[in-house]
């Protein structure tokens, strides 16, 4: 088979040296309140452009994979998510360690997120490549349909409300078309500044945005440390054959779900663990004791999560979408080493695809290494002052900036995203819009325009063949479904009105 | 919902209408400017969606529709500080070099948000670039900005 001969290739000093680094720095940012796998993801993007590609990708892969599960230490131990995607481990992780049961609900955590991570890694590798095979059939028309899949999907990835939402994506997609348009080849919307004649570069508005503006966050909001009580470390993460056992039909179910939510771009983590808990604890004979400090609750949600990350890289990897704000930063790294997703990807570069497959499946190990016996001291690492967090990761900011074109220009434009980014966070305008526009506008462009061009503006010739209507309708689903919560929740309150 | 604020705050949506409409009005009188009419499509439709956007938001903070954020810009002193210094930092870069730099950057920045641990502020204003040096320099073989002085003085 395919990947078991590019895993063998994949299986370099080289590429195991980056994917422990990458595991390593993944779990510290993912554990850090206020840091996540997408700065990880953001900083290390420059930093992988002197490696080979496969190398590049297993590094954001290992990242994106422990940065999830880091995370769930902090919620565990300390009831303070690292990442919003760690926010259902609070419910009944910290009530285990309160209770002094600490080591065993991170020992719960661990296993249930090794099984979840491994089963979406896996689903990616046998559900990738066939999907790739149809996007080939995908003409211009079909390509926009989809890219503009992508944005509208930025609708159902919104907090803030749909109008600011809407309000970040028009600002981030002005933004990519700045530079060469894509079919006359001319210069655009340039503003007399030579560096941007080409184009506003990726890099630096993805470092600007996701780790410039956290460290200007970090500064602004005066966290000092946090500390764990060592009460609450008592026994071992290593859980009996009947515990494992007794989780293994959640374990499994959860995977499922998270990868399967995964897959829908824009549904993302919190979807999968809502779903995932809910299942959980309407099929348990004590369904009180959820939010409680139940294993069940705890292991559920673990699995789901950490199987959100195959099931996100996959519309990614075939037809170019982002699963989530996370895989968006992920595009960036395919892109940056020159790679494109859809069939290119897996026909022209597959030892890429594949050892990229098996960095993910190898990561999850990671998973194990970490929880079971790293979690005493990952419990200190939150313990570094947030007053020399920030220094360090500034400068590794403005480092990383350098290494993409050495142009002191590039670190001025990540300081002006940075703030960008940190007035977006105050004002309650989500940033995850702005990047996926930014990412996915210049394409959507691009196909819309060469769609009129091939078809002498006659659009009806191409939009109504089965794959177009069928993409159609797939975007309208997705453009109205943020409104059915909201129709929901109005006949809720009427009801509560009348009572 | 309202704000429940017990002073009149100022309310920074209004800021952020400002800031967009800017944006987009920037990008709007830039559009003339092409000549190729596909070329223009776009961004004249985008930077129109956008103010209407604005202006939507505009009358959705000024009649107070919808749910109403609270939004906390408390802080942002020190985060603009932090900015400053990350510029300065790279006019630094520029001058002297990164390794000379960041010591300077990493003390200075510590020590403005409150770390008074003189000896692990050394330290880690040394250690960080020597990581730096041995990690990215001489294993990765990255380019590390050298500055304008020091190939002046190495001729």
């Amino acid at each position: 088979m395919e990947f078991f001969q590019y895993a063998l290739e994949a299986c370099t000093f080289d590429n195991l040296l980056w994917m422990t680094i990458g595991a390593l720095v993944g779990s510290i940012l993912g554990a850090l309140p206020g840091m996540s796998a997408d700065t990880g993801i953001a900083i290390f993007l420059p930093l992988t452009f002197n490696l080979e590609p496969v190398t590049g990708l297993i590094t954001l892969g290992a990242i994106y994979v422990t940065g999830s599960f880091g995370g769930n230490i902090t919620a565990v131990l300390i009831n303070t998510p690292g990442t919003s995607d760690s926010l259902f481990m609070t419910l009944d992780g910290y009530p285990m360690t309160v209770r002094g049961e600490g080591l065993r609900a991170i020992g719960i955590t661990t296993f249930s997120a090794f099984i979840g991570g491994m089963i979406g890694s896996i689903a990616l590798l046998f559900i990738a490549p066939p999907l790739a095979q149809i996007a080939i059939k995908f003409g211009p028309w079909e390509l926009f349909l989809t890219t503009l899949m992508g944005l509208i999907i930025i609708l159902g990835l919104v907090k803030g409300g749909m109008l600011k939402g809407l309000i970040s994506a028009s600002l981030g997609f002005l933004c990519t078309m700045i530079g060469m348009d894509g079919i006359t080849g001319l210069s655009r919307l340039n503003f007399g500044i030579k560096p941007i004649y080409d184009e506003l570069p990726l890099l630096p508005v993805v470092l600007g945005m996701f780790a410039v503006s956290q460290v200007l966050a970090l500064a602004a909001d005066k966290t000092e440390t946090i500390s764990i009580d060592k009460s609450s470390m008592k026994g071992s993460p290593f859980l009996s054959l009947k515990d494992h056992l007794s989780m293994l039909f959640n374990n499994i179910r959860s995977s499922i779900i998270g990868t399967v939510v995964g897959i829908i771009p824009g549904a993302g983590t919190t979807v999968a663990a809502g779903i995932s808990y809910n299942l959980a604890r309407k099929g348990d004979k004590h369904p009180e004791t959820f939010g409680k400090g139940n294993d069940q609750g705890l292991a559920t949600v673990s699995a789901a999560n950490n199987a959100v990350v195959g099931g996100s890289l996959v519309p990614l990897l075939t037809l170019g979408i982002p699963g989530n704000g996370t895989s968006a930063l992920f595009l960036g790294g395919l892109l940056i080493h020159g790679l494109a997703p859809g069939t290119q990807l897996f026909n022209r570069t597959p030892e890429t695809a594949y050892g990229l497959f098996f960095g993910l499946i190898m990561a999850n190990f990671f998973i194990l290494l970490i929880g079971l016996f790293g979690a005493p001291i990952y419990a200190k690492v939150t313990k570094v002052p947030i007053n020399i967090l920030i220094p360090i990761v500034g400068s590794l900011c403005i480092l990383g900036a350098y290494t993409y074109r050495n142009l002191a220009f590039d670190n001025f434009l990540i300081i002006i995203f940075g703030i960008i980014g940190y007035y977006m966070v105050k004002a309650d305008i989500p940033m995850a819009p702005f990047v996926l526009a930014f990412v996915l506008g210049k394409n959507t462009e691009i196909h819309f325009r060469r769609s009129l061009l091939l078809t002498d503006g006659n659009l009806a010739s191409v939009a109504f063949t089965p794959l177009a209507i069928a993409l159609l309708t797939v975007d309208l689903i997705f453009l109205l479904s943020p409104f059915w919560g909201d129709i929901k929740k109005f006949f809720k309150k009427d009801k509560e009105l009348a009572l | 919902m309202e704000n429940k604020t017990s002073k009149k705050s100022f309310n920074f949506n209004y800021l952020s209408v400002a800031l967009i409409y800017i944006w987009a009005l920037a990008f709007l009188l830039w559009t003339p400017k092409i000549k190729d009419p596909g070329s223009r499509m776009f961004p004249v439709a985008i930077s129109i969606f956008a103010i209407v956007l604005a202006t939507i938001l505009l009358l959705k903070t000024y009649f107070k529709w919808g749910k109403q954020e609270e939004l906390d810009f408390s802080g942002s002193k020190m985060a603009m500080l932090m900015a400053a210094l990350l510029i300065a930092y790279v006019a630094l870069i520029e001058a002297v070099g990164f390794y000379l730099a960041t010591p300077f950057y990493l003390y200075i920045t510590m020590w403005v948000l409150g770390q008074r641990k003189k000896k692990l502020m050394i330290s880690i204003s040394i250690l960080m670039p020597l990581i730096v040096f041995v990690f990215f320099d001489l294993i990765l073989g990255m380019q590390i900005p050298e500055g304008m002085l020091l190939p002046m003085l190495l001729g």
